[in-house]
């Protein structure tokens, strides 16, 4: 009896050494970025820098558990195969405890088998497709805006601001495809007459369809430039150079490609005027986060950070406080704590209303399934030329419009 | 038995029994992937080789070929009620099919005018598939099912290393019958050829539709082993690569342009390793070894152990 | 329907974007009518081009333009002749069983190598190098953008320049008898590696004006050459491999034919989108009806 035992505390111990060993070692957290073409690089590269940023935040405070904690990048090129196969690499051969990142739904989409059969935690930076959460996946969390979302609070405000014929062109991308489907059965429903004009994310030269709409009689009262990356810049300049657009007749909407500051590098005083959505708080909500984690983001790479860019540092560091929350990194502490736990961010605190303990209801959309639901969207309108994004007018929501009342952007005036 | 035809049922059964067994060495799923895809490429790398190394057509159509396949296949499974066996199938000839129509019309062309038309071909198929995303479902993907009714990896292993296998077989025997004799002869000098009473029409042809149904056949492999199918796959940058493991391999060499395929595609993902600068190495590396192995890096390999060509 | 005003500005349009892709598409010619090769980094030739004359303007400062361009075709000069010593010369010398898929391939690893290189090394974000002139010009009842007008000029003059060398000097001559025919050329004194050299040198340098003229037009990322690249073999085709004229009315031919199909074809969900289709298929229409392309030299 007296050898059983100690044949037992002997196993017991070396159970319990092999456990701890194997939760020795760094922790390994995967990040999914498009980082070279074709993918689209402009977005992914400084989301990994910011996601770099808080790397050293957090092992400069200790770590996690004591542990170093390490970001494996995996570069998904923007292709969904490739995507698979930098989540299966992170997942089975880098061993990381949750994955964060994509930029492309198309990507976020292809990995979701990947998250719920291997039972990895994951947390969308900024894919917008409503299916990566609508599918109802434990695994799969997501701060960015969904396409229903943004639909609902940018199609408000066209329709407060009174706006009937918007001139619209969409890149054949993932993300914009499924968004026009929205946009165009929002503006149907309110009554405004749009043309859809789809274009390649390429494409260099958008003067033939521009003159197209500058044809038109009477003349649109928006023009929406659909495109993101390098053309976001190209279609406002040639929109401005025929007249189009930023016009007293017409004002011109962008991508959020357009809050970096190389859209007055390309586009030049064509900016000025043009009203850009961002996804996030305005500058008269930042958190303390906000405001400290963006000076020191300047100061590394001379630039702010755009909400894009925020997406990579929040979904990281979120992914890090889950950890600590649940006091383990075992895939079910992990989403157990996402669920439950509250966390202020740089683009506002972050909470997943409907989990397993609280299932989506009937009346609410099936993407709220673990989505931030206090997602932020603003609009605003630059006012100078080679304005930073935080001194241009906030035009909308209402709540932190800087316009007066009854005024939701500011026409451009007569020459 | 001949010394090299020993040789060589020594090398292929021991390449087969390496494959067979390497699922129950190597549990790893990840790895497991890469070969899955590394034995895909080998097959395209395989079926280039058959197309120009061999017949000498440079054509840049196989990956179109491969996307043609893929998307009939899934398509059909997400808009009809086709059975998926049916669907395949249809894949298969569908590529076959265009196969056919590119090769009569790239009769006419020779050298760098076939090469150029073909990628002309190829960029289409991506832009049409891509601007017909309300049919396609374009750069968002198409969800295409899988076959097995399994989160693992393996029976998907076992199938295109089955396919890879039976594939290099029979393209091997055609090219030991007397096609393989047109086929160089073409390759040479096809007016010569014809002149010698070779129907270069009729051999041109069946090299592209013997090419193309394998393009299509590991073309519906890949549609619903990565479930998956985005136009940008069939990118010009894509049928390069190809090209690039058939060269490395040896342009001349079934085998040696298999095993091309599958060593640049574990060598691509290695490369993962390096981050940032993927790419640039590898670009680096593609230069160096066409400039430095200029025959390729397994052909001379294997023909030394073989003592002869394939 | 369409007001003749409309016309003329999608014509115009057209006609401009024509005269820049001729210029790219005269690199490849040279490049191919001399050394036999398909230079699959041509695009990345144009895009160097265009961060070079971006580098030299705008983060240098202080110069005018113009002299980026001049430049940017210097260094393209350098890196032209530095690769095709390095890694195509070994083509010639007889050395490579395959000479074809040699090329295209070493000339595919470059293309990879330099477009990641470029963005490792200048970062992801688009740049643009100031204008050579802001603002529009009023031609009649057109207005044109001033930029695409002075680019478009230009590559006119240096296309015009290229003939001249090609046809007037000794050089120039010498490279006309390599790529017509290399033996009786090295016969008669002329070596046909330093044509190669020269001929390749030159067909880099023209990409690489290409992109700095187009620069201060689109900007630049470092895969902005994949597209220029891909409607420069179409043009060289279509025009005939190796043809001077063919690559300058090719590129014009492209350059209207999706201009005004963008523009006047009336599905908008396709009319742009299938920009560059349209080129590919009137370049698929005429190699079926002469597989040697408009003005290609007949067997």
């Amino acid at each position: 009896m007296k050898r059983l035992l100690v044949v037992a505390v002997v196993l017991v111990g070396l159970v319990a050494v092999g456990a701890m060993a194997a939760d020795e070692g760094p922790i390994k957290i995967g990040v999914v970025l498009p980082m070279s073409p074709p993918g689209a690089y402009a977005s992914g590269n400084p989301m990994w820098w910011a996601v770099l940023q808080a790397v050293q935040e957090v092992n400069e405070a200790g770590g996690i558990f004591g542990r170093e904690v390490v970001a494996i990048l995996g570069d998904t090129r923007g292709v969904p195969e490739e995507a698979r196969a930098a989540t299966e690499r992170l997942i089975n051969k880098d061993n990381v405890v949750g994955i964060v990142g994509n930029y492309h739904s198309s990507c976020a989409l292809a990995e979701l088998d990947l998250f719920k059969n291997y039972h990895i935690p994951y947390i969308g930076a900024e894919p917008w497709a409503d299916d990566v959460t609508a599918k109802g996946y434990d695994e799969v969390f997501r701060i960015s805006i969904t396409n229903s979302m943004y639909t609902d609070i940018t199609v408000d405000w066209m329709v407060a601001a009174g706006f009937k014929r918007i001139a619209t062109v969409h890149e054949i991308t993932d993300y914009a495809l499924g968004l026009e489907k929205k946009l165009t059965a929002a503006w149907n429903e309110a009554g405004i007459y749009s043309e859809i004009t789809f274009t390649d994310v390429k494409t260099e030269d958008f003067t033939p369809t521009l003159i197209n709409f500058s044809q038109w009689d009477p003349p649109a009262d928006m023009m929406y430039g659909g495109v993101t990356g390098p053309g976001a810049y190209r279609i406002l300049k040639q929109s401005y150079d025929i007249g189009l657009a930023p016009s007293p007749d017409t004002v011109f909407y962008g991508t959020n490609a357009c809050l970096n500051p190389e859209v007055w590098e390309v586009a030049g005083e064509a900016a000025k005027y043009i009203v850009v959505t961002q996804i996030g708080l305005p500058p008269s909500a930042y958190t303390e986060v906000t405001k400290t984690e963006n000076a020191k983001f300047q100061k590394a790479y001379g630039r702010l950070m755009n909400s894009t860019v925020m997406e990579g540092y929040d979904s990281f560091m979120l992914m890090c406080e889950a950890i600590k929350f649940a006091g383990s990194t075992h895939p079910d502490a992990i989403i157990d704590a996402l669920e439950v736990m509250e966390w202020t961010g740089m683009r506002g605190t972050y909470s997943f209303l409907y989990g397993s303990t609280n299932p989506v209801p009937e009346d609410q959309p099936d993407y709220m399934w673990h989505q931030w639901p206090d997602v932020s969207e603003y609009l605003l309108q630059y006012t100078e030329v080679g304005q930073s994004p935080e001194d241009a007018t906030v035009v909308w929501p209402p709540v932190f419009s800087e316009l007066p009342e009854g005024q939701y952007f500011i026409p451009v005036p007569e020459e | 038995m001949e010394k090299t035809t020993l040789k060589k049922l020594c090398l292929f059964t021991g390449l087969l029994l390496v494959g067979l067994l390497i699922p129950l060495i190597v549990k790893n799923s990840y790895w497991l992937h890469v070969f899955a895809m590394a034995y895909f490429y080998g097959l395209i790398a395989a079926t280039w080789s058959f197309l120009d190394g061999y017949a000498g057509q440079f054509s840049f159509g196989n990956i179109a070929l491969v996307v043609i396949a893929g998307y009939t296949s899934g398509l059909l499974a997400e808009y009809t009620g086709l059975p998926l066996s049916l669907g395949m199938i249809a894949g298969v000839l569908a590529a076959g099919v265009v196969g056919l129509f590119i090769g009569y019309l790239c009769l006419r062309f020779k050298g760098a005018y076939l090469s150029l038309f073909t990628i002309a071909f190829a960029e289409a198929i991506r832009i049409i598939l891509n601007t017909e995303h309300r049919f396609t479902r374009g750069p968002c993907g198409l969800h295409v099912e899988g076959l097995f009714n399994t989160t693992s990896v393996v029976p998907y292993y076992y199938l295109i290393f089955f396919i890879l296998a039976v594939s290099l077989f029979v393209m091997y025997r055609m090219l030991r019958s007397k096609w393989g004799l047109f086929f160089q002869a073409i390759r040479e000098d096809d007016e010569a050829a014809s002149a010698m009473g070779v129907n270069i029409v009729r051999y041109k042809i069946i090299a592209f539709v013997v090419s193309s149904i394998f393009c299509g056949i590991g073309g519906v492999f890949y549609a619903h082993f990565s479930q998956m199918l985005t136009p940008n796959f069939g990118q010009i940058a894509t049928m390069g690569l190809v090209i690039g493991m058939a060269v490395i391999g040896g342009v001349e060499n079934l085998i040696a342009a298999a095993l091309g395929g599958i060593i640049v595609q574990f060598g691509l993902e290695w490369l993962r390793e390096f981050g940032a600068w993927r790419m640039v190495i590898f670009g680096a590396l593609l230069m160096g070894v066409v400039r430095f192995a200029r025959n390729g890096l397994l052909a001379p390999m294997y023909k030394k152990f073989i003592g002869e060509e394939v | 329907m369409y007001s003749p005003e409309f016309f003329l500005m999608q014509g115009a349009n057209g006609l401009i974007m024509g005269c820049l892709y001729a210029l790219m598409a005269l690199g490849l010619t040279l490049i191919f009518s001399v050394l036999k090769v398909i230079n699959f980094a041509h695009g990345e030739f144009y895009m160097i081009g265009g961060y070079t004359a971006y580098f030299l303007v705008s983060v240098v400062g202080g110069v005018n333009p113009l002299v980026g361009v001049i430049f940017a075709m210097a260094v393209l000069l350098v890196i032209g002749s530095l690769f095709e010593v390095s890694f195509l010369r070994p083509m010639h010398l007889g050395s490579v069983d395959r000479p074809a898929e040699y090329a295209i391939l070493v000339t595919f690893g470059l293309s990879f190598f330099l477009q990641n290189l470029v963005l490792a090394l200048a970062g992801p974000f688009p740049h643009r190098t100031s204008s050579f002139m802001a603002g529009g010009i009023k031609i009649g009842v057109l207005t044109l953008s001033a930029d695409r007008l002075i680019a478009a000029g230009l590559s006119l003059v240096l296309m015009a320049a290229l003939l001249l060398f090609v046809r007037k000097t000794w050089t120039g001559k010498a490279m006309r008898a390599v790529s017509q025919d290399k033996d009786a050329a090295s016969v008669t004194g002329i070596n046909p590696l330093s044509m190669n050299n020269i001929a390749f040198a030159i067909g880099a340098s023209l990409a690489g004006a290409s992109g700095a003229l187009i620069a201060p037009i689109f900007s630049v990322v470092p895969d902005v050459g994949v597209l220029p690249s891909l409607r420069a073999f179409i043009i060289v085709v279509l025009g005939g491999m190796g043809s001077i004229k063919g690559a300058i009315i090719g590129g014009i031919v492209i350059g209207l034919v999706e201009s005004l199909g963008a523009g006047l074809i009336p599905d908008p969900s396709r009319a742009l989108a299938y920009r560059e289709l349209y080129g590919l298929i009137i370049f698929v229409l005429v190699l079926l009806f002469r597989p040697r392309g408009l003005f290609g030299e007949a067997a």
